[in-house]
């Protein structure tokens, strides 16, 4: 009891300064948070150079909610417990909104700061995205350069033909949904 | 994405499937790559890596030939070993096709028509396939319609692979033995010459191949394919061209066993009704070695619910087959008491199986069980490539989820058009029914008119007792009829005063008995007269309401000159 009442406090820096104070508890989501903690380098503000606030608030959630679920967990029949069914819900729901450009640098942040769970949302979500686009949908989402010459692709084009038609049974599943 | 690191790009394409990451291939040279990359390392595709496939026959009814139809159903594991139905293997090829098996991501079926039979591979990832040359001339195709046995051998240096058929027949009480090699880099078919080796001479006599049992696939371990037969364990050296068999491990009964290849080594797994669930390795002197055993009461004591067994320490008669193991997550499949279960080495846990829609087949097939084959397949170690023999055909997408949605669809439009149909048939009943009721009331009230109409002519054949009957009204009777008799009284003066006068004389005799009988008359008269006029009026309301064939029209037409002539006479 007296450990929940006085709940150590971790300081966090994004790249673009702003600073975030949460639960120690929440920061150790985080496995490279975590190692640093227990190196004991708390104290200080942890500078987290490669994640923009907005980010961070988004990768901050994210773990809060898992501490909650994880905290609960230990007492039998909790109701914060979740069947894989609601765990994918969730996943679905945090995701939601997300634009390509978000998920990119969620990737980075949760890659950086080695959080497995959500950089498996994150991939995900990605490769939810990427399927069933031609290559000229995916450059445009995420911006990507086309650096091949028109020769260039069309000789990969033509090496994999197959994969360049229509996609009937990705048009199926969407258009029955 | 031009930010995220090789290792996230990596971590994403590997997820891909095969598609998807051929038209990212397409993306950017640093995309092309990695996925490239990938591909040459051998890296598994993870959603496409580990699947199984279920097959049953179709139809218990053999064909002339004895050939049957059979229907495969496909399923991805995932990494939790639930499985779901993989729809993109699904092809219009299948429909008449056995499948035989699997070697590196291509698929062998059988292709059986009339009696003949041609082998088939297929990639399901090109989507292209290719059908083997028939057999040249062969003797051995003529003694049995179809192998004993079926193998594959693929080289992961080279990309070929050999697909093995073997014959067994009868000769002088012994067993024959032929062999027949596909070699996908020669794109032909050889035979090769076969014998059984020294040390299986005692068991040979015994030894009878059961083809439903040799025909799943055969493991290759050590340069040579191991097949599991009843009791037996056939092995088939591809140098030497030697069979061998030994005796499967000691179990008491004859339920299909699993066997699989682990780490180089050669593991045979049984749900024994004594043993229990007994997984042993074949050791290099030939011997078989117990490396797992779960014994009977455990394992009964984990079984769910829904397990029946007559006997509570032992095995139902239609339970225990050993279908899959799922290398990956050390689980093992079983089929029991018709439903697939999951057996987790590890942790000697069963859990039920998820059933995906398709497999609810299970139930209705359960006689048919031992028809069930089942293998995994898998690309790690290099892809198969499609031999250079015969010309590639594209497999045509099986259409058959598309029909169906296309026909729920058109089921639902016609249903909800036979819906609104019906409405408009059960209105136009209920129309119908109350026009039949109109015209019934219609007609009862033509004919009371006419009644009433004969009647009217009846009191005016009779008016020369119009005076009499007036004073006997006006004596007797002043209530609402009485009007009525007058206004009936002045019309026949006004009108027919004189056919009254020319027939008085006539009608006088009987004075005193038709003045009694027309008063009733009259009486009778008016109240049929209030009663048309109530109706009459309520037939108005009904009029409007509804549009009247014609019969009706005409009867109402009638009806309301009948009316007007009531109105005037009140008038």
């Amino acid at each position: 009891m007296s450990e929940s009442t006085e709940k150590k406090m971790v300081r966090l820096r994004s790249s673009d300064g702003e600073v975030f104070e949460v639960e120690e508890s929440v920061a150790k989501v985080a496995k490279t948070l975590q190692d640093m903690l227990e190196e004991d380098c708390a104290d200080a503000v942890i500078p987290i150079t490669c994640v923009r606030a907005p980010i961070l608030t988004k990768v901050i959630d994210y773990c809060k909610d898992q501490v909650m679920i994880s905290s609960s967990s230990s007492t039998t029949n909790n109701p914060n417990e979740r069947t894989e069914q609601e765990r994918k819900a969730w996943g679905q729901k945090f995701m939601e909104g997300v634009d390509s450009s978000t998920l990119c640098e969620l990737l980075v942040a949760s890659n950086f700061l080695n959080i497995e769970g959500l950089l498996n949302l994150g991939v995900d979500k990605m490769v939810s995205m990427i399927q069933g686009k031609y290559p000229q949908e995916i450059r445009d989402m995420f911006n990507v350069v086309n650096d091949f010459t028109p020769e260039e692709e069309e000789e990969i084009r033509n090496q994999n033909a197959w994969a360049f038609e229509r996609d009937p049974y990705y048009k199926k599943r969407s258009s029955s949904k | 994405m031009e930010a995220l690191p090789d290792e996230l790009l990596v971590e994403i394409f590997r997820w891909l499937r095969k598609k998807p990451s051929y038209r990212c291939k397409c993306v950017s040279k640093r995309w092309r790559d990695l996925i490239s990359d990938i591909w040459r390392n051998g890296d598994k595709f993870k959603l496409f890596n580990s699947g199984c496939f279920i097959q049953e026959k179709a139809d218990i009814e053999e064909d002339l030939y004895g050939d049957t139809d059979y229907s495969v159903l496909f399923f991805r594991l995932d990494d939790k070993g639930e499985m779901t139905p993989e729809e993109s293997l699904d092809f219009t090829e299948w429909t008449h096709s056995k499948m035989l098996g699997s070697c590196n991501g291509l698929l062998f079926y059988c292709l059986k028509s009339a009696g003949k039979m041609q082998y088939g591979v297929a990639d399901p990832v090109t989507r292209e396939s290719v059908l083997l040359p028939l057999y040249p001339g062969s003797r051995l195709a003529s003694i049995s319609k179809s192998p004993a046995a079926l193998g594959f051998v693929f080289d992961s240096e080279t990309g070929h692979w050999k697909l093995i058929a073997v014959y067994f027949y009868n000769r002088r009480n012994r067993i024959g033995v032929g062999v027949m090699i596909f070699d996908s880099e020669a794109g032909e078919w050889r035979t090769k010459a076969a014998r059984f080796s020294d040390d299986s001479a005692p068991i040979q006599p015994k030894f009878v191949p059961d083809s439903s049992y040799l025909e799943a696939s055969a493991i290759y371990l050590d340069g040579a394919l191991h097949w599991v037969s009843l009791e037996y364990l056939v092995m088939f050296f591809l140098e030497t061209g030697i069979f061998r068999v030994i005796r499967l491990p000691e179990t008491l009964n004859y339920y299909k066993g699993l066997a699989w290849e682990s780490e180089g080594r050669f593991y045979y797994c049984q749900l024994c009704q004594i043993l229990g669930l007994c997984i042993w390795v074949l050791d290099a002197d030939s011997s078989w070695r117990k490396t797992f055993c779960d014994p009977v009461p455990s394992f009964l004591s984990k079984l769910p619910d829904w397990f029946s067994s007559d006997e509570d320490d032992e095995f139902g008669d239609q339970c225990g087959q050993v279908l899959c193991f799922f290398e990956e997550l050390h689980i093992i499949y079983l089929f029991l008491d018709d439903k697939l279960v999951c057996y987790h080495i590890a942790e000697r846990m069963i859990t039920p199986v998820e059933h995906p829609t398709s497999l609810e087949l299970y139930s209705e097939v359960s006689s048919m069980r031992h028809f069930l084959t089942e293998w995994t397949f898998n690309v790690s170690n290099g892809r198969a490539k499609l031999p250079d023999c015969g010309t590639k055909r594209r497999l045509a997408d099986d259409d058959k989820s598309g029909k169906e949605v296309v026909s729920i669809e058109m089921f639902r439009e016609l249903s909800t058009q036979l819906d609104e149909t019906d409405e408009q048939i059960s209105q136009l009943e209920e129309n119908l029914c109350q026009r039949e009721a109109e015209l019934c009331l219609l007609e009862k009230k033509l004919q009371e008119l006419e009644e009433s109409l004969e009647a009217l002519n009846n009191i005016r054949s009779s008016s020369s007792l119009g005076f009499t009957k007036r004073e006997f009204i006006g004596e007797t009777q002043l209530d609402t009829t009485s009007d009525r008799g007058l206004v009936l009284d002045k019309m026949f003066h006004g009108h027919h005063g004189g056919y009254e006068r020319g027939q008085g004389s006539g009608w006088s005799q009987g004075k005193c008995s038709v003045s009694a009988s027309s008063t009733e008359m009259y009486r009778e008269l008016s109240r049929r007269e209030a009663d048309t006029q109530e109706r009459m009026t309520r037939w108005h309301k009904v009029e409007h309401k509804f549009l009247l064939p014609g019969s009706m029209i005409l009867t109402l037409m009638l009806l309301r000159e009948c009316a007007e002539c009531i109105r005037w006479m009140n008038n």
